[in-house]
């Protein structure tokens, strides 16, 4: 038991700072976000003058937020699930059918994880144009001397980290699951959702 | 084989399974089964596709927005401006904790901010007035569910994208429904409280209620303004300018219209005390949120997603500079929560573009098309049987991921059927969002019970009369179109719509 609770403890103090600091990103994102529309309606509107990078901008940022809070809702089990049954079973039938439940959806997660990596890696590139532009405009590449390029692939590498934190959560999870059933819920209480995430 | 994914999904589903995964797991099963696994590729790809797209955005914007103002303090405002109002009928703060809601799905489009913004609020109070701790959540919760149908909406931007809909459509679409489960509600309040003897008729119009120099001239000169906008439409018409107006006209008829509106301004200050208008004024600035957001997109000027970000900007501009009542400290948690929301949302919605796939890959809806056709094809009792359909599937699930689910298998069967597309989202949409209301697993209803400490099973049962008005409301949309379609075909958004439907074409 010593051994699982220290694993377990090691995995759950790595998945504190990992999803804390992807809380912290998603709210840079989020900002970022609001900023970028805001900055496209006033160069459309007062400048009569479209820009062509703030919506893709905001797009990528949106898929990165996603992919920075999304792990935090499935380790506090935001993720929407029916579990009038599950309630309904004695508890070592429940934690029996939650544990294949976790691993059903690890299943899909590294199924998604492969097709994401290779959505990632696949060998044409494309380039962002719109992103490309902001570079341009910027001046971004003239001061430092670079030749900066964005990359379409820089905003599906978004799904490969959301999936290989999931991974990590799920594995976490079922720990923490077998644990339960092996010894019990005193012990090894279940998660408790950070007061940030609740709004209390 | 291919079709078994959905039954597949639901025993997924009753078990346990997360909606998100179980969208996944199902299909892809049988996918693999059936030696398809090219097809898991193209799964995939339609969630990263499905998500990477800008309408979405204005998802987590409007929960941003909803989320800025819970917690700056619009929400005490818009509840004294209805006090002042409507607290003077008998079961007044009932009927102020209706209006409340009306007013803030104008502002948040999200169920369980209302019941956890107004219900915190307002529940106590009705406690002290002297209404049942039980009667008040429910009341709560019931008006609660105007949130998601008066727009801006969620659930309706989910519907859009998914089933490729109109956006600006369906937000029109959502008005006068809402508007009828508000008054509804309404009456049946006034009704009980007849029978049930609640609080009696008294004026609550908060004394000794200041405001800012600042706030006191923006809300003067917004009200003005607004005022000549409603007004503006009725001087062009009656004073004659023609149907092609030029600049100048444009600007006199505005002229006229402001001047108009003075003159009722300053009659209006003579009939009501002080108290009642710096009421007023300090929710002049709250409700400009509404007319940025449903001005913006009805009136064609921005994108939902535009609109959603200026949203975003007032709310925080108001919290943070003017009422000042939104600390910055609070801003993180403000955007973890809405971050957080709104990421759950987007892989679901991900998720629902994969399904789709299946769906169509599997031609699951043209099975069950010809399955409920051989029931009958008398559209009017297909429509009643769908109506059941999505009030149980609402019982035990949220409306977003319902709508996700059920919105590719059904839409495209009634729509080939002669439904109007925007009237079939109108009846989808107001129905599993009534659900959010209804036991055992209305989500509104846990957190009226964790706001209120009634149980949920007593809230549960205090609900039923409420729940009976929204059930007719139902109705009334399922089979008068007009009710949907009227505003969207006035303000252009859909054409070829048959306003009287089925019901009305057959009586005249």
């Amino acid at each position: 038991m010593n051994t699982f609770s220290t694993l377990l403890a090691i995995i759950g103090g790595f998945n504190n700072r990992l999803l804390s600091f992807g809380r912290s990103l998603a709210c840079v994102a989020m900002v970022l976000m609001v900023f970028c529309i805001l900055l496209q309606i006033f160069y459309r509107y007062a400048l009569n003058n479209a820009l062509p990078w703030p919506e893709e901008a905001a797009r990528a940022l949106m898929i990165w937020m996603m992919a920075f809070v999304a792990p935090s809702a499935y380790r506090y089990a935001g993720f929407v699930a029916i579990e009038m049954v599950p309630d309904m079973m004695p508890k070592k039938v429940r934690a029996v059918l939650m544990f294949s439940i976790l691993l059903l959806a690890t299943l899909v997660i590294a199924i998604m994880l492969s097709h994401a990596w290779a959505h990632f890696s696949a060998p044409l590139l494309f380039d962002s144009s719109g992103l490309n532009r902001l570079l341009q405009d910027s001046g971004i590449n003239q001061l430092l001397g670079t030749s900066l390029e964005f990359k379409t692939a820089y905003i599906y590498l978004a799904m490969s980290v959301l999936l290989v934190i999931m991974l990590i959560v799920s594995a976490e999870l079922m720990l923490r699951q077998i644990a339960q059933f092996i010894w019990s819920e005193e012990e090894f209480p279940s998660l408790q959702t950070p007061a940030v995430m609740v709004g209390d | 084989m291919l079709a078994l994914f959905l039954p597949l999904f639901l025993v997924f589903l009753m078990f346990g399974v997360p909606v998100f995964f179980a969208m996944l797991a199902a299909p892809g099963i049988l996918l693999y089964l059936n030696g398809q696994e090219k097809d898991v590729a193209l799964m995939y790809r339609n969630i990263f596709n499905g998500i990477d797209n800008g309408v979405l955005l204005a998802i987590p914007f409007f929960m941003l927005a909803g989320e800025l103002m819970n917690r700056g303090g619009i929400t005490e405002r818009l509840v004294s401006f209805c006090q002042a109002i409507i607290g003077s009928v008998r079961g007044g703060l009932a009927q102020v904790n209706i209006l409340s809601s009306m007013l803030f799905a104008g502002m948040s489009g999200s169920a369980v901010a209302d019941t956890s913004a107004l219900g915190s609020m307002l529940i106590p109070a009705m406690e002290k007035e002297g209404y049942t701790r039980k009667f008040s959540a429910a009341i709560t919760a019931a008006s609660s569910v105007i949130g998601p149908i008066i727009p801006p909406s969620g659930i309706m931007i989910i519907y859009a994208y998914v089933m490729e809909v109109s956006v600006a459509a369906l937000f029109a679409g959502g008005i006068i429904p809402g508007i009828l489960v508000g008054l509804g509600l309404m009456i049946v309040t006034r009704l009980m409280a007849n029978k049930y003897e609640y609080p009696p008729a008294k004026r609550v119009v908060l004394n000794n209620v200041t405001i800012s120099p600042g706030e006191n001239l923006a809300a003067r000169i917004i009200m003005r303004i607004m005022l000549a906008g409603v007004l503006y439409p009725l001087v062009t018409s009656l004073g004659g300018f023609g149907e092609e107006m030029t600049g100048g006209q444009r600007a006199i008829a505005f002229a006229i219209a402001l001047v108009v509106g003075e003159v009722i301004v300053q009659i209006q200050r003579r009939l009501m005390s002080e108290n009642f208008r710096i009421v007023t004024k300090r929710a002049v600035l709250p409700l400009l949120t509404p007319v940025i957001i449903l001005g913006g997109i009805l009136g064609g000027v921005a994108t939902p997603t535009e609109a959603s970000a200026l949203a975003v900007a007032y709310a925080a501009f108001l919290g943070l500079i003017v009422l000042r009542t939104l600390n910055l400290k609070e801003v993180p948690g403000v955007l973890i929560r809405s971050a957080t929301t709104s990421g759950v949302v987007l892989l679901l919605v991900g998720a629902a573009m994969a399904f789709k796939t299946v769906v169509s890959l599997s031609h699951a809806a043209e099975d069950l098309a010809v399955f409920i056709v051989s029931i009958t094809s008398d559209p009017l009792f297909l429509l009643l049987l769908i109506n059941i359909l999505l009030f149980i599937v609402g019982m035990f699930l949220d409306a977003g991921p319902a709508i996700i689910i059920l919105g590719p298998i059904l839409a495209p069967i009634f729509i080939n059927m002669g439904i109007h597309p925007v009237h079939f989202a109108m009846i989808m949409s107001v129905n599993l969002t009534v659900g959010l209301a209804t036991p055992p697993m209305g989500l509104v209803l846990f957190v009226a019970s964790s706001v209120s400490g009634v149980k949920v099973e007593a809230i549960s049962r205090a609900i039923l009369p409420f729940l009976a008005v929204e059930v007719f409301v139902i109705f009334l949309i399922t089979y008068f179109p007009i009710i949907s379609l009227g505003i969207p075909k006035w303000l252009g958004f859909v054409k070829d719509a048959d306003l009287m439907g089925p019901l009305l074409g057959a009586i005249f």
